[in-house]
């Protein structure tokens, strides 16, 4: 069977007052799709997802974005694109500040990056444009008061199958692409 | 108003009346949260039956308000969180840091 893919692109405005339009055209962008519509669990996760996105663009892209969704055979995955400013990060060992492209690693290389107060996430870089966000270990918070007050990135993580930074040098593109699997 | 409360039993109730509680609410909630000091030590329970989607944004500011909160010796718990955002606090495992309630009913008996 020849699968044919399907693909839906949205422009994110700098400033969004209703998030509800996203939600709504994606989900019905993906409502054939059964292993992902026909599962409330995983579609309250795709919704997340979009969510956590159009955050994300709002707070730190600053510029007009793109959300992309392509429906695979097994697969959907969601890419939010733009040319605003390269994701950074800090070293939690060293607390050394890391930006795009990234240099002096060997690759893959897997750490422990610092995103803001209390917030770190696992990383691996797997090559100079190219991290995978990985899958927190046991969250266990000692102290109310140590509590971070960011968590889209990991929210996303915990969501989807895999999820991913990627910086395009030649264009200065930042992509982040999140992907659920259903194999 | 997006959002309103009233004192019944030495706790406040507080009715978060937006549909979407996100990046474009969560920092004036968060001041919302800060000013509210009616009750000595602070006792909240937020009505979230509204809220059909949140984002982590939103979220954030919750944790802010609690941190407040406990900083004063007081308590805040929610109530009526649907599915979704229940999610949310799940992935985050904040579940385990907030008090949950089914009803305000119950809550306010908790905290009072």
């Amino acid at each position: 069977m020849v699968f044919k893919s399907q693909k839906l692109i949205l422009e994110i405005p700098a400033q969004i007052s209703s998030y509800r339009t996203f939600i709504d055209t994606c989900c019905n962008f993906v409502g054939d799709f059964e292993p992902l519509s026909g599962d409330f669990k995983r579609l309250a996760k795709f919704k997340l997802v979009i969510m956590e996105l159009l955050t994300n663009a709002m707070k730190h892209t600053k510029a007009i974005s793109f959300l992309e969704l392509e429906i695979g055979a097994d697969e959907i995955s969601i890419r939010k694109i733009d040319a605003g400013s390269r994701f950074s990060f800090l070293d939690s060992k060293t607390g050394k500040s890391y930006c795009f492209p990234l240099t002096g690693f060997r690759y893959p290389t897997q750490m422990l990056a610092v995103f803001g107060d209390n917030y770190s996430l696992d990383i691996l870089i797997k090559n100079e444009d190219l991290i995978e966000f990985l899958e927190p270990k046991e969250i266990d918070y000692l102290s109310a008061h140590e509590l971070p007050e960011n968590f889209g990135l990991m929210v996303i993580k915990q969501c989807a199958s895999s999820f991913h930074y990627h910086y395009n040098v030649p264009d200065g593109r930042n992509t982040f692409e999140v992907v659920f699997n259903f194999k | 108003m997006d959002y309103s409360k009233s004192i019944i039993n030495n706790v406040v109730l507080i009715n978060i009346n937006l549909s979407e509680a996100s990046l474009n609410q969560s920092e004036d909630f968060k001041k919302f949260l800060y000013d509210t000091t009616e009750v000595t030590p602070p006792k909240l329970v937020l009505d979230m039956s509204e809220i059909q989607y949140m984002d982590s944004s939103f979220i954030g500011a919750l944790v802010a308000g609690l941190k407040n909160v406990l900083s004063k010796g007081g308590e805040m718990a929610l109530v009526n969180v649907n599915t979704d955002v229940m999610a949310l606090f799940e992935l985050t495992r904040l579940d385990k840091v907030f008090k949950i309630y089914d009803t305000k009913e119950e809550a306010i008996e908790e905290l009072k």
